[in-house]
């Protein structure tokens, strides 16, 4: 009889034991906190076990931040013992963990919750697919070239634009602070990082509208659970932050988290060692074989470019003075020698201008409202008509990778030299453009060791250089700079001397290359100051997709009242996306007691990108 | 270390940089998109460390349309989101007879045949927008009713 109750009690005592505290043993036998997908939900890269998120409220133990184990207790734990059943439980709040959990353990008899937000969120999002949107580069602003990336979560609409965008990017209010400070901080982690979402529409109006970049988006090849399990992980990191690090913990960086989350199978983040640039995160992403379609949206810019190419000179004239309220429009759709086409070309084309004059602060609401009112009308009046026909340039997948080597050979002045170089990013004028935005550089610690007469020297390490070269069209007037900063073996001795420039100049081209004037206030500094200014004709051409030639002339005159003549050529054959050969000529003149003839330098280099 | 050296590098490239402010205008009507003044250039360049663009990014699912007067016609609340916000866009698209944001509203106003829905609101161009400071409900409310 004893024995009986003895038994009796035991099943009982197993009945209403704790769950919790059963699967957590379960859990801690399977070694859950060690499974790589636990990290994945906790942000703990694969060194370590300290997580990347930097807010508190993102854990639930108190150690959970640096402790998986821990932190998967006190989920389990949590969830069996939610304080409420509302949005504010562990599973609302939490819901790709406990999906994980509930799937990988079978937990049962979890308290029923009421997730009112989330679920509220999930039928206005309608999650059943999910690209990798890259804005391109912005004309003129050759930093942007490392771009941005955020996750599209696609719904069952056909139309993209009712999509939603989620993006990570630093907590910064550009109108509050200090420009200055504010590229500081984003750079050494002053800002926090927060996830955000929006319509898809409200980024187009950002990026392709308003910063005038060209957009390109990859559909993952994600299915639905797995976009979902991807949408609840959002969730999760919605209002959490973690310090944001220009260099590698940025948007890009991530969004890898997010894909990473959604198909486990998929290693992004590891192909990444120092920093990450938006377009390596496109080429890992794509590398991984997650990517099924690419699609391309032209920037307003593009747009407005594609209809000065259908339009005579004559004709753009006519956009331009419609745009200002010059002349009316009912004088293009009245005017018998043009074709409806043309009308329809130059009346759209004006509306464009208008839009672009009134975005740039160029003309008031009042203008931009009338003009645009009477354009469209007379517009309207001219039925559908011929699609503009804008070309698709080069899938930035195409354009070399960030990091360069370079091994070079060749002459100075009759003497053999080898030269062996690293650039840990990104791109320079010489270089091919294709998947680049022509006229556009941007290098970081571009460093080319020379050795000659059994001796290495610095022949160059420029530490930060910027150019944009952008051309000026009947539409577009923009000026071109460039900066550079940083040790090169230019001056007129033959020791590399640090220098830093500073200018500007015009560009003008059209598809088979382009030329350039500039003008560049320069100073060189070692043991004693040097000012100076180089003025330089410069073009580029553009053989075909393969070819690409480069050449400049400059003539530098100094304070110390010393004059100096530079010539430069290069001809670019790429051999692939990550491998191009260079054929370069430069001329460098030194003060006569150096050198007769100053240097006359030919070389061959090979060039790797990976 | 490699952070700091990016940074003074990057504080060599931007000493020069001027503060500059981005008007970011919201409404309900045409003409409320973000105006940027010269300025502005070098306030993007800045802006690459930090990816941010707008200071108060949120987590919304909605656009949002609660400065705005209400449609006559119950509508659904997409549509008007959807129209407040895109407001030039479609003025302009309305007016070529064709393009996306004018298929999205016909795909939000649940509307068949799209190329038929282009054509009648390119036709009713003058009715849609009849003043320059025509709202979001008006140009709904025009478009449901013709």
């Amino acid at each position: 009889m004893l024995r009986y109750i003895f038994i009796y009690t035991y099943f009982i005592s197993v009945l209403c034991a704790d769950s919790a505290a059963d699967y957590i043993s379960i859990a801690e036998k399977k070694k859950l906190f060690e499974d790589r997908y636990w990290h994945l939900l906790l942000h703990i890269p694969s060194k370590g076990n300290v997580s990347e998120i930097d807010d508190a409220r993102f854990f639930l133990a108190e150690d959970g931040f640096e402790n998986p184990k821990a932190e998967l207790r006190a989920t389990i734990d949590a969830l069996y013992h939610e304080q409420s059943l509302d949005d504010n439980s562990t599973a609302c709040r939490f819901p790709a963990r406990k999906q994980w959990l509930v799937k990988t353990l079978g937990l049962t008899d979890l308290p029923m919750v009421e997730c009112q937000e989330f679920n509220t969120l999930i039928k206005r999002m309608d999650p059943q697919s999910a690209s990798l949107v890259f804005p391109f580069a912005h004309v003129n602003s050759p930093a942007s070239m490392f771009g941005h990336t955020f996750i599209r979560i696609d719904s069952s609409y056909e139309s993209k634009m009712l999509s939603f965008a989620i993006n990570y990017a630093a907590a910064a209010d550009p109108d509050k602070e200090n420009g200055f400070l504010f590229a500081i901080k984003g750079l050494v982690g002053g800002y926090h990082g927060n996830y955000s979402l929006l319509p898809y529409y409200e980024k187009l109006k950002e990026y392709r509208d308003s910063d005038q970049r060209d957009i390109w988006e990859y559909d993952l090849d994600l299915n639905r659970d797995e976009v979902m399990q991807m949408v609840r992980h959002i969730w999760e990191l919605k209002d959490t932050y973690s310090w944001y690090y220009f260099f590698d913990e940025n948007c890009s960086y991530n969004m890898l988290w997010l894909v990473e989350v959604a198909r486990e199978s998929v290693h992004l983040r590891e192909y990444f060692t120092y920093y990450v640039t938006p377009p390596e995160t496109i080429h890992s992403v794509y590398e991984s074989g997650i990517v099924s379609q690419m699609h391309y949206r032209p920037s307003k810019r593009t747009t407005m470019l594609a209809y000065e190419d259908m339009l005579t000179a004559e004709e753009r004239e006519e956009s331009l003075s419609l745009a200002q309220g010059d002349i009316a429009p009912e004088s293009i759709v009245n005017d018998k020698t043009k074709s409806e086409q043309s009308k329809r070309y130059i009346l759209e084309a004006a509306s464009e201008l208008n839009q672009y004059n009134y975005m740039n602060a160029k003309a008031n609401k009042e203008d931009y409202l009338k003009y645009s009112r009477s354009i469209l009308s007379q517009r309207a009046l001219l039925g559908k008509g011929d699609e503009l026909p804008i070309s698709q340039p080069a899938n930035p997948l195409t354009g070399h990778q960030a990091t360069r080597i370079t091994a070079q050979t060749g002459w100075r002045n009759g003497t053999p030299i080898q030269l062996l170089g690293w650039r840990p990013a990104n791109h320079d004028l010489l270089d091919s453009d294709v998947g680049y935005l022509r006229g556009t550089q941007i290098e970081f610690l571009d460093t080319l060791l020379r050795y000659e007469d059994n001796k290495l020297e610095i022949e160059k390490l420029t530490f930060l250089s910027i150019a944009s070269i952008a051309q000026r069209t009947d539409f577009f007037k923009p000026f071109s700079w460039r900066m550079k900063s940083g040790w090169d073996t230019n001056y007129l001795n033959d020791k590399s001397r640090f220098m830093t420039s500073i200018g500007a100049g015009l560009s003008w081209g059209n598809e088979l290359g382009y030329f350039y004037f500039m003008l560049d206030p320069l100073f060189y500094y070692s043991s004693k100051f040097d000012a100076g200014v180089g003025g330089s004709m410069g073009a580029v051409v553009y053989e075909n997709k393969m070819l690409k030639t480069n050449m400049e002339g400059t003539h530098r005159i100094y304070d110390n009242g010393q004059r100096q003549w530079l010539a430069m050529f290069s001809q670019n054959i790429r051999l692939n996306n990550n491998l191009a050969l260079k054929l370069q000529y430069d001329y460098v003149q030194k003060e006569t007691s150096i050198q007769n003839d100053g240097w006359n330098t030919f070389k061959l280099s090979l060039d790797y990108f990976f | 270390m490699k952070k700091l050296i990016v940074s003074i590098a990057a504080v060599a490239a931007l000493s020069s940089a001027a503060i500059a402010g981005v008007n970011n205008q919201t409404g309900c009507g045409l003409g409320s998109m973000i105006i940027k003044d010269d300025s502005s250039a070098i306030m993007l360049a800045l802006q690459a460390t930090t990816n941010g663009t707008s200071g108060n990014q949120t987590f919304g699912i909605t656009s949002g349309t609660s400065g705005c007067k209400k449609t006559k016609i119950v509508m659904n609340e997409r549509a008007e989101e959807f129209v407040a916000s895109n407001m030039d866009q479609l003025a302009k698209e309305i007016a070529m007879g064709h393009g996306e944001s004018v298929d999205t509203l016909a795909e939000l106003l649940a509307v068949e045949d799209k190329e038929a829905f282009a054509s009648a609101l390119q036709s009713n161009y003058n009715s849609i927008y009849s003043a320059d400071d025509v709202k979001m409900a008006e140009v709904l409310d025009t478009i449901s009713a013709s």
